[in-house]
């Protein structure tokens, strides 16, 4: 599997190579609208004496650059990619390999964050001295937070790509995902962080998932978290993706034999 | 397997479709909304045959007989409706690694090469995915590099390809696992006649150095003609014609061509008119078409009656006979006569 998992990298290095500049447009786009987010907090956390709760001016730059760092590093393929793999019969070929065409997103994802990182590290570093930012996590947060992206990384990928699979059953996948980003954004800390939110949608967050996809890691290298609470969250994202996978399992298999009932 | 196991078995094999359906306009969008309409659409209905490890054949038919829902079954992706199909003893829709190792299916309109990279790097995935050893991956690569003169295309990235260059690609990158079994879709759709040729002459070597097992649909004559000498027709997903492509050519067009030079020159063609039709005169000689139960009959009197000095029967060009089956409407009397017997 590592052979497999090596020859995607380098064939996928070597296709985003081709595409350079257009992967840095791309990342500098995926700035904006939380740099937007960030520039209304601080203004809210100044107009209100330099904070809103327990955030001040300098933690939501901090928050919104963590936030940039997470969303860029968990990204995960889009549903229409499988809509155009069944319409085209890209699928058909895939299912002809003696491969489960999941390692091959996988591979591609992972290598295209591998590429974007140095990028998303001078824009980052530029942003933060910009903005004059300080940040001081105890050293097991540095140490814990790639397993936090990680791990955020895997859950968003499992729920998109169990998503993508409805694709099998309908083509019109957009009130579908239109819904996951509504609630992704509302819950996941992407708008605000969590303890800025009306309690009833709090309450909310708690209970589903994509909290941990991008409030838990964000937290964790702020240094806002206990150890106590890192362990829990830790142990919380590592059960929410074991669900993920068993579920993604499950739709896949009863997905593809749909697909092979009614023609590819 | 033993050498008498066919390596493709197929019995009873069925695939039915639930297509909805409307009429058009406001009213049958409307009332669609309510109540669909559906319908059962048969693709393959309760097909038989078996091919034997080494055999090439043919498959035909017009668009939409049902060829590629057969391919696609018998290469896993589709679930047949009923019935069974075996491929070198796996159940093709379990889609086991092993099956999977030993199959290809190679549609001309679809594309397993990565557009942006060049063909070496795809098949570079490949050796990985089906994890060939290096040096047997390097043998077989050379192999096929060599067969479809390859060398100087595996640099450039498949977008900058041709279209025959690509399919040239797209067959190696297909084949580099060396599959025993071969589902072949079309393999010269779209290309010119060099290109056509030199994949068709590919297919023949490739399947008597590896003695793999060829089931081919194509349009084109000139691939059945020269890979198939066993063919199987299908229309409307029934079977119509299994057997020798010289007897289907006879069954479809039951004449024999008489080619005669005469020995006295100002003989008019048309004359010749009483014994068949005329098809043409070429450096003084004259094609007739004739019955094929009367040629004996008509050649003996040709003889009697005319100072002939040479005398030749050929049977009729198989393209006629199999663009008649592509042709041929549904229900035509022509089917039925294939059907016949």
């Amino acid at each position: 599997m590592l052979q497999i998992y090596s020859a995607f990298f380098k064939m996928e290095t070597s296709i985003k190579a081709h595409y350079r500049a257009h992967m840095a447009i791309w990342l500098l786009g995926l700035m904006v609208e939380p740099v937007v987010y960030m520039v209304v907090w601080i203004n809210v956390a100044e107009a209100r004496g330099g904070m809103v709760e327990s955030y001040t001016a300098s933690d939501f730059v901090v928050y919104y650059l963590a936030f940039i760092f997470v969303r860029q590093m968990g990204a995960a393929p889009s549903p229409w990619r499988f809509e155009r793999r069944i319409q085209t019969g890209e699928m058909s070929i895939l299912l002809l390999r003696p491969l489960h065409p999941v390692h091959g997103d996988i591979a591609e994802t992972t290598s295209q964050k591998l590429m974007s990182l140095p990028i998303l590290l001078i824009m980052a570093l530029a942003l933060g001295l910009a903005f004059r930012v300080t940040l001081n996590p105890p050293w097991w947060a540095v140490v814990t937070f790639p397993l936090a992206v990680v791990l955020a990384a895997a859950l968003r990928f499992s729920m998109q790509w169990t998503l993508a699979t409805a694709a099998f059953w309908t083509t019109r996948l957009d009130a579908v995902w239109q819904i996951y980003i509504i609630l992704q954004t509302f819950l996941s800390g992407a708008l605000a962080p969590l303890p800025l939110l009306p309690p009833a949608i709090r309450s909310i967050a708690e209970i589903l998932p994509f909290r941990w996809v991008f409030y838990f890691p964000i937290e964790l290298i702020l240094g806002r978290l206990s150890p106590q609470e890192a362990v829990r969250g830790f142990a919380t994202q590592g059960v929410w993706l074991l669900i993920r996978i068993a579920l993604m399992r499950f739709v896949w298999r009863i997905g593809i034999k749909r697909y092979s009932a009614v023609g590819g | 397997m033993s050498a008498s196991t066919p390596a493709v078995r197929i019995r009873d094999l069925r695939k039915t479709y639930i297509v909805t359906e409307r009429e058009a306009g406001m009213k049958a969008a409307l009332r669609s909304l309510v109540k669909r309409k559906t319908r059962e659409v048969k693709a393959v209905d309760n097909i038989s045959f078996d091919v034997q490890p080494g055999e090439v054949v043919g498959f035909l038919g017009p668009n939409g007989a049902g060829k590629t829902t057969t391919l696609k079954m018998l290469s896993g992706l589709l679930h047949p409706t009923s019935g069974e199909a075996n491929v070198l003893g796996f159940t093709p829709y379990k889609r086991e690694r092993g099956f999977l190792t030993q199959i290809t299916l190679v549609m001309g309109q679809r594309n397993q090469l990565v557009w942006d990279i060049p063909a070496a790097d795809s098949f570079e995935l490949n050796r990985a995915i089906y994890r060939i050893p290096r040096d047997e991956f390097k043998k077989t690569l050379d192999e096929l590099v060599a067969l479809l003169d390859l060398t100087p295309l595996m640099g450039k990235p498949v977008r900058n390809l041709s279209l025959g260059e690509r399919m040239k690609c797209e067959i190696a990158g297909a084949l580099l696992h060396k599959p025993k079994v071969l589902f072949l879709d079309e393999p010269t759709i779209g290309l010119d006649l060099t290109a056509q040729r030199r994949i068709r002459n590919f297919i023949k070597e490739y399947n008597e150095r590896h003695n793999a097992t060829v089931l081919l649909t194509s349009h084109y004559m000139a691939d059945v003609e020269a890979l198939c000498k066993r063919v199987v027709v299908i229309h409307h997903g029934k079977i119509l014609f299994d057997g020798d492509l010289a007897k289907l050519v006879q069954r479809m067009n039951p004449t024999k061509t008489i080619i005669v030079e005469l020995g006295e020159e100002g003989i008019d063609p048309q004359r010749l008119s009483v014994y068949g039709e005329v098809l043409g005169t070429e450096n003084g000689h004259i094609s007739l078409r004739v019955p094929k139960n009367d040629t004996a009959r008509i050649i003996t009197q040709m003889l009697a009656e005319l100072p002939i000095s040479d005398v030749s029967i050929e049977d009729p060009p198989i393209e006629d006979a199999i663009e008649q089956i592509f042709a041929t409407p549904d229900d035509s009397n022509v089917m039925k006569a294939m059907a016949g017997d």
